[in-house]
């Protein structure tokens, strides 16, 4: 067996003498309510090949890679895997069976259970009855010393109490921790890891493919993908828009990503707006009292003023939701961050976070706004009922301000949590991907609305998974790891710029 | 598998009993706390360092000790059993009755309630319904049943029972063999066998052990039958103790094996069980009980005293366990 | 790097100091509890399951006559412990067992449960103590029963109220606490001796559980439906039945009260001469049951069990116990040592002990 040094990514074997696929996805579609998710995706790996897979946020990344570990049922379409007939059901029994390890990105392990149970749980051999638990350990502990040598991980300890990186050592060792390994799907397997540790990883990788093992490596870390994959496909709404061989450049994967520079129409509203106002509205915003500003160590400074709206964008969980919870949860200790007393929070998922079931429409519009419907502590029924149906018909509320607020529509309860920030005399409101999931008329409304609350003098900060809806801020704030990499203003802000912003790696390393 | 030249980086035995020592460290404080009160007990009363001495002490552990055992494990999968207290006195009534009148069908009735526990695990996992309200719920039903086979305490307990708790050996405190038992069963089944990290796994992260291509259900029934199995022990070394049935006798249980699973190191949440740690925190719950009135605290006060010792002990963990984690 | 293991060592130091405390402060009470005994003389631990008025003056007589002998050097210590929980008997055995701990020469215990508490008397009589049961009927061979017998309770909470209504007309039995062994001796007699009364008709039965209140809600809940009543004999209550009456403005029947003094002055203050009487068991028993103990441990010859007479109370008597009760305090008799061992000698040759001369 060679013993390959770490960092050593040349003279692969040809794909395309193997050149046989390992599993292939034939126009697969997949929609969850009226998202598309997945749109006629045709997709193969093959056999001993590394494929890297890249796209934005809601390209579908992640719904392909659970479709292809049978974790979900496609809508329309085909995945085969190669041994298999044609009519085989692929479900997640059966994607095990046949060899199928997916790493995720979200870390699964549990964090009570040490190293070397957790292992064990998703190990599928026979562990037999007395003495599994040594033997268990013996297998952990080879995969991490082949595949991490000076790992330093004791796996007798808590996964809970090993730091990042270790853990998701353990979650690519863990699904390596089988015989019979087909397919291996890495969902940002690096996003933790060292410098070293990676290259230990895609080190370990080539060894996979050389035996023929098929690995597909989702990864927002361009350059890595581009050193260490076979090919490359792009995703971008659903689709796989161009499958490459490794030789492009990292600009080349980000025009695929970003699409066809096309003006959309979201944009020129802006543009043709803007220059309606004559000055520059840049600077018109500019002259707003400051509402908040928190420091950023490094990077930008964030700030906010009245009339301003703030969006906050990149790939989803760098560091958009921490600013948010450090915005609205600032207190009188926090510092480096400054924030008006009055605000007001309208979280991304609305079924755990923001609506009280139990109550009326009305009752779920003016809980926030108890100062502004109430003299003395008391609150005043006829004002809680003006206020109420003022927002209602504003915002055309279906049902009423009376009907339960479970008997609404997703979208319509949406409004009526957008409407309670706004109900609420907030100077700043706070708004966590509220769109998601719902209907372009409804949004279309809601940014209505925003504009005009903004108009008054508020501030908005709006953190949104889609780059679109970016056109309809003043002012863009785009995160990677943790940190802002770049602020974007009136003209600036468009869907390219801002993917190319989000890949931006020169931060990127945390460690 | 790779044949690696280096040797296997299995940890060595030092890592391992610091390990073990890390994750045992929330019990440690119910170690100082019981060592601590057993000290000043026997400072009052030398007359417990002897083998009929300490046998007196830690008698009454031996049934919550069985007990908390068992709410060790239903809370490992994030589930908290109100009806302990009553099933425990329910089955002392048993014991005291059918047992020993038709000891047939005394034992089926025993076996019932093991299905029945089974049956509460399933209907948890499957209509995802709180376990509090479900255990909450059965211990009326135990109370009820309880009542309507003996509506004051009384019967008898049968004769194998009674000589279980008339057993003295003059080399041991028999309770001391007792609570090492129960332990040593705690300890197999959650930290040994593979359901075990399987239940702790449910408890830690359902949604990962279901993933993983595990039956969330068959975790929880199975946890749930062998924690009745462990009631049932509970209920029967108490009424070989009492050699008499009575509903009430452990309602005081339900509370007591919670604190005594927290004292232990165990969480609400779900996913940590730590047997000797409950063992510890059962026993010195009981050891508190015997110096208070040891030391004659006025028994108006000492509810009192005892909720506070809890409470510093409680606070004294996490206080610890902080400074563990920094 | 310093200040962190610095940190982890204060807070630990501070944890144990706070057990330490607690444990030093316990430390303390406990040595201004048992100071003042001599080593000579006797030492008793009294274990009651719950506390009521009743226990409450048991209590405060055991303690009266142990501060009493103490002086005269007869007892050397004594203690009195009262079980937490509502008469809870694993938390009573427990007791009984850390008493059993601190080895005293006597141990008292007024029992939660007559059954549950049968190992833990053994091992108490086991470990070497003299053990004497306290109010219960219990099957412990190895102790001493001091007790009240509850046939003859039954017995004196009828008999004189039929006596009173010339042995004719119409009654409600007031029942105890129903369920319970005592109660099932107290209602049999009852129903013994309401046999050879055949123009007494018991026109209901109420579950007054020997508590006024309960008696007086139970008593207005049939009285409607009830003929004229002549008496409501049975387990005391009689100040509730009384009120129940006369808020219902019917003719008072001959009644059982409490024999506290509360009870007492409500007696006299109505004025009640109907041939009302109070009955009661003898909260005293727990003075007799010291020298019982003593005479145990003189080594004299005591029978199993010791039945001493019920505590009644006739009109004749009423303004003599008024004049020695304080108003929360159960009559009890003044037993002394030559009264307890001329008992003891009436239950070794059969008979009934006598009670005690009470003026």
């Amino acid at each position: 067996m060679t013993t390959s040094a770490p960092n050593t990514a040349v003279s692969y074997p040809s794909p395309s003498v193997v050149a046989q696929p390992t599993i292939r996805a034939t126009a697969v579609s997949k929609h969850y309510g009226n998202t598309h998710a997945l749109n006629g995706i045709d997709l193969e790996v093959l056999s001993g090949e590394i494929l890297g897979l890249v796209g934005h946020n809601g390209a579908g990344k992640s719904t392909l890679m659970r479709v292809l570990a049978g974790r979900e049922r496609a809508d329309a379409g085909t995945v085969r895997f190669r041994d298999l007939p044609g009519g085989h059901a692929w479900t997640g029994p059966s994607a095990e069976a046949a060899g199928v390890r997916m790493v995720h990105q979200e870390l699964a392990l549990c964090s009570d259970l040490t190293v070397t149970e957790n292992a064990w749980l998703s190990d599928r051999r026979k562990s037999g009855g007395f003495g599994w638990r040594r033997r268990a350990e013996r297998r952990i502990v080879d995969v991490l010393d082949a595949v991490f040598p000076g790992h330093g991980i004791a796996v007798i300890k808590r996964a809970g109490d090993l730091p990042m990186a270790q853990r998701q050592m353990v979650e690519i060792a863990r699904a390596l921790c089988t015989e019979t390994l087909r397919l291996l799907i890495l969902d940002e397997p690096t996003e933790s890891l060292g410098v070293d540790t990676a290259g230990q990883l895609y080190a370990h990788l080539r060894t996979l493919t050389q035996r023929g093992v098929s690995v597909l490596l989702i990864s927002h870390r361009m350059h890595e993908v581009i050193a260490h994959s076979d090919r490359i496909a792009v995703m971008k709404d659903g689709r796989v828009v161009s499958v490459t061989d490794a030789q492009v450049t990292e600009d080349e994967l980000l025009v695929a990503m970003g699409g066809e520079v096309r003006p959309d129409a979201a944009t020129l509203d802006r543009v043709v707006s803007a220059e309606a106002a004559g000055a520059s509205g840049d600077s018109a915003s500019r002259s707003g009292t400051l509402v908040a500003a928190v420091a950023n160590s490094g990077g930008t400074q964030f700030e906010a003023r009245s009339g301003e709206i703030i969006g906050l964008a990149g790939l989803a969980g760098q560091g958009q939701e921490e600013l948010l919870q450090k915005l609205w949860a600032a207190g009188t200790f926090s510092r480096g961050t400054q924030v008006s007393r009055h605000r007001a929070y309208v979280p991304g998922d609305r079924q755990t976070s923001g609506i009280l079931p139990l109550w009326s429409v009305a009752e779920n519009l003016t809980i926030a706004a108890s100062r502004v419907i109430s003299r003395f502590g008391i609150v005043s029924t006829r004002r809680k009922r003006e206020l109420a149906d003022h927002w209602v018909s504003a915002l055309k509320v279906l049902g009423g301000a009376h009907a339960p607020i479970t008997a609404l529509s997703g979208g319509n309860q949406q409004k009526v949590l957008i409407a309670r920030a706004f109900a609420a005399d907030a100077k700043l409101v706070l708004l966590d991907d509220p769109f998601r999931g719902v209907d372009v008329a409804t949004k279309n409304e809601l940014y209505a609305l925003m504009k005009a609350e903004a108009a008054l003098g508020r501030s908005i900060v709006w953190y949104s998974t889609e780059n679109k809806e970016m056109a309809h801020c003043d002012r863009v704030y785009v995160f990677r790891a943790g940190r802002v990499v770049s602020e974007l203003r009136g003209f600036t802000i468009t869907e390219e710029r801002i993917i190319a912003d989000s890949f931006d790696d020169r931060t990127g390393e945390i460690r | 598998m790779t044949s690696s030249t280096l040797t296997p980086t299995l940890p060595d035995t030092r890592t391992r009993l610091k390990v073990t020592a890390a994750h045992g460290s929330p019990a440690l404080l119910s170690l100082v706390a019981m060592v601590v009160i057993f000290s000043i007990a026997v400072a009052n009363q030398p007359g417990i360092l002897s083998i009929p001495g300490l046998t007196l002490m830690l008698m009454s552990a031996v049934p919550l000790v069985l007990a908390t055992q068992a709410q060790m494990l239903i809370m490992s999968v994030g589930d908290i059993d109100l009806g302990i207290g009553y099933l425990v006195g329910f089955v002392t009534v048993i014991a005291a009755t059918l047992l020993q009148t038709s000891p047939f069908v005394g034992i089926l009735v025993l076996g019932t309630i093991v299905i029945a526990y089974a049956a509460l695990g399933l209907i948890i996992q499957k209509r995802n319904v709180p376990s509090i309200i479900v255990t909450l719920g059965m211990s009326f039903v135990w109370l009820g049943l309880g009542l309507q086979f003996l509506p004051t305490p009384g019967g008898e307990a049968p004769a194998w029972l009674a000589a279980i708790g008339r057993w003295r050996p003059d080399w041991v405190p028999a309770p001391l063999v007792f609570i090492l038992i129960a332990t040593l069963v705690g300890w197999l089944i959650v930290r040994r066998s593979r359901l075990g990290t399987r239940m702790r796994a449910l408890g830690s992260s359902p949604a990962t052990l279901e993933k993983l291509g595990w039956s969330l259900t068959r975790t929880r029934v199975l946890t749930y039958l062998i924690a009745a199995g462990l009631i049932i022990a509970a209920g029967l070394m108490l009424a070989s103790q009492t050699r008499s049935g009575d509903i009430n006798s452990a309602s005081n249980f339900t509370l007591m094996t919670i604190a005594a699973v927290i004292l232990g190191g165990g969480n609400f949440s779900g996913g940590r069980a730590l047997p000797l740690g409950a063992t510890l925190g059962a026993v010195t719950l009981g050891l508190i009980t015997v110096l208070l009135s040891l030391i004659n605290l006025s028994s108006s006060l000492q509810s009192a005293a005892q909720g506070l010792i809890v409470l510093a002990v409680l606070a004294g963990r996490v206080i610890t366990e902080r400074a563990i984690r920094s | 790097m310093s200040f962190r293991t610095l940190r982890r060592f204060t807070v630990a130091a501070a944890a144990i100091a706070a057990l330490t405390l607690t444990g030093c402060s316990a430390d303390g009470s406990e040595a201004a509890g048992s100071g003042g005994g001599s080593a000579e003389g006797v030492s008793i631990s009294l274990s009651n399951g719950f506390v009521n008025g009743w226990r409450l003056t048991l209590i405060n007589k055991f303690e009266e006559e142990a501060k009493k002998l103490q002086k005269d050097g007869i007892v050397s210590e004594f203690n009195t412990v009262n079980a937490p929980g509502e008469n809870s008997a694993t938390e009573q055995a427990s007791q009984i067992r850390s008493l059993v701990l601190q080895n005293p020469d006597v141990l008292m215990v007024i029992p939660a449960s007559s059954t549950a508490l049968v190992p833990a008397v053994e091992e108490a009589c086991d470990a070497g103590i003299t053990v004497i049961v306290l109010d219960a009927d219990m099957d412990a061979p190895c102790a001493t029963i001091v007790r009240n017998a509850y046939d003859q309770w039954g017995e004196v909470s009828l008999q004189p109220a039929l006596d009173a209504i010339n042995g004719t007309g119409n009654i409600v039995i007031n029942r105890g606490v129903i369920g319970s062994q005592p109660e099932e001796e107290f209602h049999a007699r009852q129903l013994e001796i309401l046999e050879d009364y055949p123009d007494v008709t018991v026109s209901a039965e109420v579950n007054g559980f020997c508590d006024s209140s309960t008696a007086q809600k139970e008593i207005v809940g049939v009285l409607g439906s009830l003929p004229d009543i002549a008496a409501v004999p049975g387990c005391i209550g009689g100040m509730g039945v009384v009120q129940a009456f006369e808020s219902a403005g019917r003719e008072l029947p001959v009644v059982v009260f409490d024999t506290d003094g509360k009870s007492l002055q409500f007696w006299k203050d109505k004025g009640i001469e109907n041939g009302s009487f109070a009955a009661l068991t003898d909260p005293g028993q727990a003075v007799a049951a010291i020298y019982v103990a003593l005479a145990v441990l003189d080594g004299k010859d005591v029978p199993e069990e010791i039945v001493l007479p019920l505590l009644q109370i006739e009109q004749a008597d009423l303004d003599y116990w008024l004049g020695e009760l304080d108003s929360d305090e159960y009559a009890a008799y003044p037993w002394d040592k030559a009264s307890v061992e001329a008992a003891i000698e009436a239950a070794a040759a059969g008979d009934d002990a006598e009670a005690p001369a009470i003026k």
